[in-house]
């Protein structure tokens, strides 16, 4: 791999580092405008009910209200979603849970949308709503779509099977088994933009515009263009940077879009429609929560030898990422894949299920089902370390994926796609000082260390995963790359702009990136998958190649010399080994354009095939892997049950990292997020009805409730990666809740295998101990 | 509606009398006006009083540190005659967040009488009295007795919370205020305890034992305070140790059982958290 880079590995400004620390950025809901028509929805009363009737004669005629629509007054097909359209834009007869809309508005004001909404009577037949998948799942509950277009049986969507090597002989033969359940809770995204969407009327093609923050430009407009009734080439989606998505906007954005274009085709102007942020608690998608039975084999020296997990996915009212049967088996697909981990293990059996209940839709969220699924096994690791009383760390390296290994998932590992993970191990073990113990003092607090691993996939497992871009070469110079990624404040165009500017060799401050609309770039496909970095920048790698070597041609004429003799730096074009022959390249540009040879490029790119069977789950879904490890340091009050993390070492394994810093912000942000999931997040839900809509009790972690987060960052390239990269996007959250999980089982002495962690939690499983007697 | 910013609190005592019910003072506002964007309060009249010098001062009078109510909570924090008691200093450390304490007041706290008010837990351990005044006179009231139900006060409607005084601290007093929570910061606490002993050598003279989150409404404790007082420290933490406060009221609530787990272990952590690591183990 070549090294000695100008620009990538370096730590840049962001591009948008100055305008947002000025408060400067503009977010969607700063392009609000006054001739906008407001829209309002109005969400269903009863999580789960039938619709009897609605009348909106009061509502039409208030004053200032210009259009109040059900669901018979649509333009177009009334369902999307971006694997199988079963979310209806107005529910007709059912609602399914509390985001269903029942009746759509648009008013001259905000007050007097929201006044109409209370003029609309409906009235409803209340059915009992499912909160529990296991008992949404069983043969005698209602179903809660009556005739869903995709569904298996009943209210269970999809199971995906998963299948190697012979599992009952290995069972029979374990020395020792390990089975437990574990439960892991459906939570918010907690992006700080709340949804919102602006939908504007083409008067001159008979389209829509519509920008609204989301992670997948061309999927919206996919997605929702049979709702409307236009062609997808008349619909322009796009949006400004986005206040953070983690896969929610994925999805948030349809129901946003669809509510907003249909009120703005029905009333022909501009409309401007926004949850707040208790609509976003209550309508918008989740994580999934999963229920998870986790059955591992090993022999007494700690080599695992089977795995046979059971995962039941909280799918919530539908199907948004959940996953269909092959090929879009989405999150339900990613349980089943990382139920092994990150180890060799030679016979394997997973089944996930996907159920449908009355809560928020599940849909993509960070690490995509990755971390349910990592959770269990991490958990389970430990459980089998202190069952054969060996250190978890050396019982992790005993069982860690090699060169050459199979996952459970039938994919062959390779060190030229990256395998850094035993490197990360041996980085935490160190910078933790494993070995030493902790002073525990003899006051009611106790200490714990705990560890957890994880591998997750850079991109896709679908037919299409690939990407296109435009690259332009200015004639002063300067480069324009139009990507339809969405910067939604990772830093996507920021390491696209190193990328672009290292592969042309122009200084940094000459690439300009545009990102999120499709009136300008091409597909790249969606923002999540911690793809962007890598897919669509071996894209914008090869547009830039190409002008690259056509400048260089145009410069070999120039110069008279061979252009592989000839090379482009810092905007200078110049003869190898002899920097004083330059010429600008905006001169050589300009010779190129009078010259008839291109300046604009597409750029693509594919990673080999993705495959997964579906008949077994086995095949090669993604081309290449991070790894990465958490560890952490807890205190717990055993008189309170209160929960500190007082440290944290992450470690990922990013094939090179694009811009350091970058990544850094991935992993503090991952860690941060994790810590959240492990110990404070958790949708309180009743019959359908969540009781924490807010952030007055729905907590996410301050600053206090962190502690330093520590990075280490390692670099094993992936050979097909730009400049050796691997994603980090999602990875970094992936192993934090297992390791705060096995630190707090280690300070206690007692397991817990259900998160997050509350005090409450916590503090009934040691006065549960203290009961049956026991426990350190 | 109006909106009204009275500079003399005679102006405010006016406003008060003419609109009465309909009326709302907002202080730092960070309680009621979340209440009035929901709709939940919509008052026809509103009188914003953190204009008022009058409302502003902090001083020592007559055996007590005076604390005008349109002192906000960072005012305190970095005001010399607060930074005597070691309750309210700790309950302000461990309150909302920089920018609530900017604005937010100890008034507010009691207006809204939330049983979760941290402020309120602190100052009924602390022995504070509430000046009301309205156009027709002035009274005082105890804290504790201001409370009459959730989120109730008998504050009339023509009144205004005019300062609120704590009584100096004796020498040989100490006090401190534990608050649990689910979170670090800003959050709202699940147990609240606030005490306040006066010592005489090892003997406890004169208990205040205060709890938030356990009832309606912050409470005193007087149970407690009566294992307390005239023991000697180390027999009275060993009487009150495990004992659940008879005046707590817990409500259902998916905290009720931690809740019934936790208050003793706060109380007890409170007071020797008061008279030092000593005692502690
Ligand atoms: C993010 C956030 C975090 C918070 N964290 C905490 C916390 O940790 N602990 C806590 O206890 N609270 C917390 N709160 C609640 C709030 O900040 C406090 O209750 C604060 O003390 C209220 O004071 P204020 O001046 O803002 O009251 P306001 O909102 O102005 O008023 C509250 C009530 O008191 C009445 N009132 C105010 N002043 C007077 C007066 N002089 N005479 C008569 N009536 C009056 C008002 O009419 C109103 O009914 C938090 C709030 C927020 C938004």
């Amino acid at each position: 791999m070549k090294s000695g880079y100008q620009i990538v590995g370096k730590r840049v400004n962001r591009v948008d580092a100055l305008a947002k620390a000025l408060g400067k950025a503009k977010f969607t809901s700063d392009f609000k405008r006054q001739d906008m028509l407001i829209g309002k929805a109005l969400f269903a009363k009863f999580p789960h009910a039938i619709i009897k009737g609605v009348d909106t004669a009061k509502a039409e005629q208030l004053e200032g209200v210009q259009a109040v629509l059900t669901a018979k007054d649509l333009p177009g097909r009334n369902g999307y979603g971006i694997l199988v359209p079963d979310k209806p834009v107005i529910a007709e007869k059912k609602t399914k849970y509390e985001g269903d809309a029942v009746a759509l508005v648009a008013a001259v004001s905000e007050e007097i949308a929201k006044k109409a909404l209370g003029l609309i009577e409906v009235e409803y037949e209340v059915l009992p709503a499912y909160d529990d998948p296991r008992q949404a799942m069983k043969d005698d509950a209602i179903h809660i779509h009556e005739a869903h277009p995709a569904a298996d049986k009943g209210n269970i969507l999809t199971t995906v099977a998963l299948d190697s090597g012979d599992v009952e002989k290995a069972f029979r033969e374990a020395d020792i088994i390990i089975e437990n359940s574990y439960e892991t809770p459906m939570v918010d995204h907690a992006y700080m933009e709340t949804d919102v969407c602006m939908a504007e009327p083409d008067p001159l093609t008979g389209g829509l515009t519509l920008c609204s923050p989301q992670q997948a430009v061309y999927a919206t407009k996919r997605c929702l263009a049979p709702v409307f009734g236009i062609p997808q080439n008349k619909i322009r989606t796009f949006c400004p940077i986005v206040g953070g998505g983690f896969g929610g906007k994925e999805d948030s954005v349809l129901d946003v879009s669809a509510m907003a274009g249909v009120l703005a085709l029905k009333t022909k102007r501009p409309v401007y429609f926004e949850l707040d942020r208790e609509e976003v608690f209550r309508t918008t998608g989740k994580r999934h929560a999963t229920y998870i039975k986790h059955r591992m084999a090993a022999t007494k020296d700690g080599k695992i030898t089977a795995v046979d997990v059971e995962t039941i996915l909280d799918k919530g009212a539908y199907t948004s990422m959940g996953g269909l049967n092959n090929p879009l088996m989405a999150v339900t697909q990613r349980t089943a894949m990382y139920a092994g981990g990150t180890y060799f293990i030679p016979n394997a059996r997973a089944r996930s299920h996907s159920v449908f209940t009355n809560h928020p839709y599940s849909c993509a969220f960070r690490g995509f089902g990755a971390p349910q699924a990592m959770f269990a096994v991490e958990c389970q690791i430990d459980e089998l370390a202190k069952a054969l009383n060996m250190d978890p760390i050396e019982l992790r390296l005993k069982n860690i994926l090699r060169h050459g290994d199979r996952t459970i998932f039938g994919q062959v590992m390779k060190e030229n796609r990256g395998l850094g993970l035993e490197e990360c191990i041996t980085k935490v073990k160190g910078r933790m000082d494993w070995d030493k113990s902790l002073d525990q003092g003899n006051g009611p607090v106790k200490k714990g260390k705990g560890i957890a691993v994880f591998m997750y996939g850079t991109g896709i497992p679908l037919l299409f995963e690939g990407a296109s871009c435009y690259v332009n070469l200015e004639l002063d110079g300067s480069v324009s790359v139009a990507v339809a990624a969405t910067e939604m404040g990772q830093g996507i165009v920021t390491a696209l702009t190193q990328t672009a500017a290292e592969a042309l060799g122009v200084r940094y401050e000459d690439v300009n990136v545009t990102y999120s609309d499709t009136a300008t770039a091409p597909d790249c496909g969606p923002t999540v998958g911690s793809r962007a970095a890598v897919v669509v920048g071996n894209a914008v790698l090869d547009g830039c190649n190409k002008l690259r070597e056509r400048m260089l041609s145009v410069a070999s004429k120039e110069f008279k010399k061979d252009p592989r003799d000839m090379d482009i730096k810092q905007g200078e074009v110049f003869i190898v080994g002899k920097p004083e022959t330059t010429m600008p390249l905006a001169a050589i540009v300009s010779k190129a354009f009078i010259t008839q040879v291109p300046l604009a490029a597409v750029g693509t790119w594919y990673p080999p095939q993705p495959s997964f069977r579906a008949e077994d789950g086995q095949g090669e879904p993604m081309h290449a892997y991070t790894f990465g490890v958490q560890a952490v340091e807890v205190e717990v009050d055993t008189e309170t049950g209160e929960l500190s993390v007082t440290r944290s070492v992450l470690a990922c394994d990013v094939g090179k990292a694009i811009n350091p810093s970058l990544v850094e912000g991935q992993m503090e942000g991952g860690a941060a997020m994790g810590i959240g999931w492990a110990i404070l997040e958790e949708g309180f839900m009743n019959k359908g009805v969540m009781e924490n809509a807010s952030f007055h009790n729905f907590l996410i972690p301050t600053i206090k409730d962190l502690p330093e987060l520590e990075s280490i960052i390692v670099e094993h390239p992936n050979d097909l990666g730009p400049y050796g990269a691997k994603g980090i996007g999602e990875p970094p959250l992936i192993a934090t809740a297992p390791a705060i999980r096995n630190a707090v089982c280690n300070a206690l002495g007692i397991s817990i295998n259900t998160i997050p962690l509350t005090a409450v939690r916590i503090l009934a499983a040691v006065k549960n101990q203290q009961a049956v007697g026991g426990g350190n | 509606m109006q909106f009204f910013t009275p500079h003399t609190l005679t102006n405010a005592l006016d406003l008060l009398d003419q609109h009465r019910e309909k009326t709302v003072i907002i202080n730092g506002g960070t309680d009621i006006v979340e209440q009035i964007s929901k709709g939940t309060v919509s008052p026809e009249a509103i009188i914003y009083i953190q204009d008022m010098a009058e409302l502003k001062e902090m001083r020592q009078e007559d055996g007590y540190t005076v604390i005008g109510s349109a002192v906000t909570y960072k005012e305190m924090e970095q005001s010399a005659l607060c930074r005597k008691y070691s309750a309210l200093m700790d309950c302000l450390s461990s309150l909302g967040s920089p920018a609530i304490k900017n604005v937010g007041t100890p008034a507010g706290n009691i207006g809204t009488a939330a049983a979760a008010g941290d402020c309120n837990v602190a100052l009924i351990a602390l022995g504070a009295q509430v000046v009301l005044e309205s156009k027709h006179g002035k009274r005082t009231i105890a804290i504790e007795d201001i409370f009459s139900g959730k989120g109730k006060t008998k504050i009339n409607p023509d009144e205004l919370i005019r300062e609120i005084k704590l009584p100096l601290a004796h020498a040989n007093t100490r006090s401190s205020f534990i608050k649990l929570a689910r979170r670090k910061a800003q959050d709202i606490g699940k147990v609240l305890v606030a005490v306040s002993l006066t010592l005489e050598g090892d003997i406890c003279r004169e208990a205040r034992i205060a709890a938030g989150a356990i009832g309606p409404a912050p409470l005193r404790l007087s149970s407690l305070e009566q294992l307390m007082v005239g023991n000697d420290i180390v027999a009275g933490l060993a009487k009150i140790k495990d004992v659940f406060p008879q005046e707590a009221k817990l409500r259902d609530s998916r905290f009720r059982v931690y809740k019934e787990q936790v208050v003793s272990v706060i109380v007890r952590r409170a007071l020797e958290k008061a008279v030092g690591g000593e005692y502690y183990g």
